[in-house]
């Protein structure tokens, strides 16, 4: 469990929305409960008030006689009764008191004693009524006798009302009891219909995980038919997308090809030079040992023009060929590998009247595919080459140290565009191939990016860009899972 | 004795029951009226019904049993002729001798006497009169032998009269009401017929349970059934008498017997009632 868990922002929908449910009844209930109970506490107190006065008049009518006579034992006998047939609310406790509070007779005697003194009852009152005492579940009221506008006694009476408290409490238990009920149902729900309505953004979540390992892989259509409207538009545009993505995917390795070969293309006007020139010489020197081949000497010297333009032509053709069959020829980087890419150079270079420093220090074959770190240089050098004035001059550099190779590309160009530096170092931010001079940037970031390699984009000492590409000297399956 | 809805339903009925035996047999004769007093258990809805049926049917004539709060009401009624026997107390025996004459005695436990009891709450320690003094005290009936005259005279006998001697008194016009004013804690102590104590142990052992006899008097003339002097010859009371008398033989005067937890009846002597007399004596000497 992460701190982040703990953030309720973070806690997932279906937890979330059902614990707001139940929260918001809790709420609800608490209110209700309280105004049930007020309302129920008020009722009560209403009628049990009622039913007081309406049995204490009753009570003092048959009183009021023998309280006029003192007959202790008729107020004895007629509170006894009445203790006991008052029904609704529990065993009442009656004290009848003379004008003096001298208890006349009480419905328990031995806590009441006859001839007591009661006055304390009296004061208790301080002019109420009736008095509820909930902690002892008795509600207190009294009743003056009054025969020909004089006082001539009170009753005191304490009913039970243990009845009342407990109906409370039921009702509270009641309220509590459904109200939780109704809680846990409403969440439950809410849990169960949230898990639902998400069902589909799992299904997509799923997709989209898949498609990080590979291919995207469309929702199946019968997943998309047993969808939710929205979820069943959503689900189409998710498969028009993966459709989209994986056509852009095969795009992508197709154009990897081509870009190759039009890599290729951008030099093959310098290479026909750089075959076309020497070829001149070769025709001279066909001519020369036809007239006058009998000539050792002049044969000689002919042959070996021929034989060194010959090896230039086969050189170009050989770095030509090793740039075009990439694919099929793969196999672990070596110093020459670069070194050719100097030779492919070599006529644009010349044509331009550009300097091209060549710092090679790789000196063993290294753990990295050629085809692919061939690729990375050529694009770069040709960018390079075409950013640069005529007359500037370029730096390649080549090393291994430790576990990384570096490669570095400086130029006197007026720098990369912002554009085309997003191309480079903005690693896994989706963009634009846009023109095609981009698309050899946005191949080399392809190149560098599954060699678990990265760009850096610098300003050069030599005052234009420094574009620096590190690749890692391990194993490329190992990067692959890595990355 | 409470004056409980009982006593009212029991008039209720009964006069209901008149009326209807009246219109039937077209005024016939006037129904024999028979008082009652609180005296006895008189509470008992089946047993004044079985009283009746079994006075109804011995006396081969229509019984009415006519039932009064005091002792007072039924003896001036008795004594001025609207009823033509009553059972009443002793003490009003005594006092309206000239005007009375005996018509049976009640017998129990095999003979025709009773006692009268001082009753405390249970636990309390107290064996004579004198313990009792300061108390709140229930009385029977002011003209109750048991439940009234017998304290007097033992206060008489001090040279006391009542009011001096306890706190408070009063009358609760019942001995089963004197041992409920007592078991409730209402009167610390209370004069009661020793009999009505007695059968009440075994009828409402909860309410006796909670009393005890704190001293017994020497036995005295059960209550008796008694007539008016001018009454004493005619044929009703001679179907009366031998109606009580029979009484033991005869299944519905068994019933009744039993509810009252007596034997039966006999012909008895007023030189029965001769302890009460000097007891009457004793008061009014005291003035």
């Amino acid at each position: 469990m992460t701190l982040s868990s703990f953030d309720p922002r973070q806690w997932p929908l279906a937890f979330k929305a059902p614990l707001l449910v139940a929260a918001f009844m809790l709420v609800v209930s608490g209110v209700m409960t309280n105004a049930v109970l007020s309302r129920l506490r008020e009722t009560q107190e209403r009628h049990l008030a009622a039913m007081s006065t309406i049995y204490l008049n009753g009570l003092a009518a048959a009183l009021i006689p023998h309280v006029l006579r003192e007959d202790i034992w008729e107020i004895f006998d007629t509170i006894d009764r009445g203790a006991s047939l008052e029904g609704g609310f529990g065993r009442a406790t009656i004290v009848v008191v003379d004008a003096k509070g001298l208890t006349l007779a009480a419905s328990d005697p031995k806590r009441a004693p006859v001839l007591s003194q009661q006055a304390y009852r009296e004061q208790a009152f301080q002019g109420e009524s009736m008095l509820v005492d909930a902690d002892k579940a008795r509600a207190f009221a009294r009743r003056a006798l009054v025969y020909q506008d004089r006082r001539i006694g009170t009753i005191y009476v304490d009913y039970d009302v243990t009845h009342l408290l407990r109906e409370r409490a039921d009702v509270l238990r009641t309220l509590i009891g459904t109200n939780t009920a109704i809680a846990v149902l409403l969440a439950a729900f809410g849990y169960w219909i949230i898990r639902r309505m998400l069902r589909p953004l799992r299904t997509l979540s799923r997709h989209l995980d898949l498609g990080v390992a590979g291919a995207v892989q469309p929702i199946p259509a019968a997943e998309v038919q047993g969808a939710t409207y929205e979820f069943r538009r959503l689900f189409r545009r998710f498969n028009i997308m993966a459709d989209a993505v994986n056509d852009r995917e095969a795009i992508a390795k197709e154009l990897a090809n081509e870009e190759r070969l039009a890599s290729l293309g951008r030099l093959a006007s310098g290479m026909a030079h750089e075959i076309n020139n020497p070829l001149g010489g070769l025709f001279n020197a066909i001519d020369t040992i036809k007239r006058h081949g009998e000539k050792p000497t002049v044969r000689n010297a002919s042959l070996d023009l021929i034989e060194r333009g010959l090896r230039g032509i086969r050189d170009v053709v050989r770095a030509t060929l090793a740039t075009y069959r990439a694919d099929r020829d793969p196999r672990n980087l070596s110093a020459a590998d670069l070194d050719d890419l100097k030779l492919l150079l070599g006529p644009e270079i010349a044509r331009r009247a550009m300097t091209l420093d060549w710092s090679n220090a790789i000196e063993r074959e290294l753990p990295v595919p050629a085809s692919a770190v061939r690729q990375i240089a050529l694009n770069l050098l040709l960018n390079a080459l075409q950013a640069s004035p005529t007359g500037a001059r370029l730096h390649f550099g080549a090393s291994a140290s430790g576990d990384q190779l570096e490669l570095s590309v400086h130029d006197q160009g007026p720098g990369l565009s912002p554009e085309a530096r997003a191309v480079l170092d903005g690693v896994g931010k989706p963009v634009s191939s846009g023109d095609g001079s981009g698309l050899g940037l946005w191949m080399t970031r392809r190149l560098v990016h599954d060699l678990g390699g990265r760009i850096a984009v610098e300003t050069s000492p030599i005052g234009g860009a420094l574009v620096r590409v590190t690749i890692p000297l391990v194993a490329i399956e190992e990067m692959r899972d890595v990355a | 004795m409470p004056r409980s809805p009982t006593r009212r339903a029991f008039l209720a009925t009964t006069t209901a029951a008149l009326t209807v035996s009246r219109a039937s047999t077209l005024r016939a004769a006037q129904p024999f009226r028979f008082g009652l007093t609180p005296v006895f258990l008189s509470s008992d809805l089946e047993l004044l019904e079985a009283l009746q049926k079994y006075l109804s049917a011995a006396m081969g004539t229509e019984v009415q049993l006519v039932l009064k709060r005091t002792y007072q009401e039924i003896t001036s009624q008795l004594v001025s002729g609207l009823l033509d026997a009553a059972w009443i107390c002793g003490f009003p025996f005594i006092a309206y001798r000239r005007e009375l004459e005996l018509v049976a005695v009640p017998i129990w436990r095999g003979r025709m006497t009773y006692q009268s009891y001082l009753i405390v709450s249970a636990g309390r320690e107290a064996s004579a009169i004198d313990d009792l003094r300061g108390d709140i005290h229930a009385f029977s009936d002011p003209d109750s032998n048991s439940g009234y005259l017998v304290t007097r005279a033992l206060l008489a006998d001090r040279g006391i009269k009542a009011p001096d001697f306890f706190k408070r008194t009063f009358f609760t016009y019942g001995h089963r009401n004197v041992v409920r004013a007592v078991a409730a804690g209402l009167a610390q102590s209370g004069s009661v017929d020793g009999y009505v104590w007695e059968v009440m142990t075994e009828t409402e052992a909860e309410l006796t349970r909670q009393t005890v006899p704190a001293w017994r008097s020497d036995w005295m003339g059960f209550p008796p059934i008694a007539t008016a002097g001018n009454n004493a010859a005619t044929e009703g009371i001679a179907k009366l008498r031998k109606a009580l008398f029979e009484m033991p033989r005869d299944p519905v005067g068994r019933d009744v017997l039993n509810l009252l937890r007596l034997d039966g009846f006999a012909k008895g002597e007023s030189s029965l009632f001769d302890s009460i007399a000097r007891r009457v004596d004793l008061v009014r000497a005291l003035g």
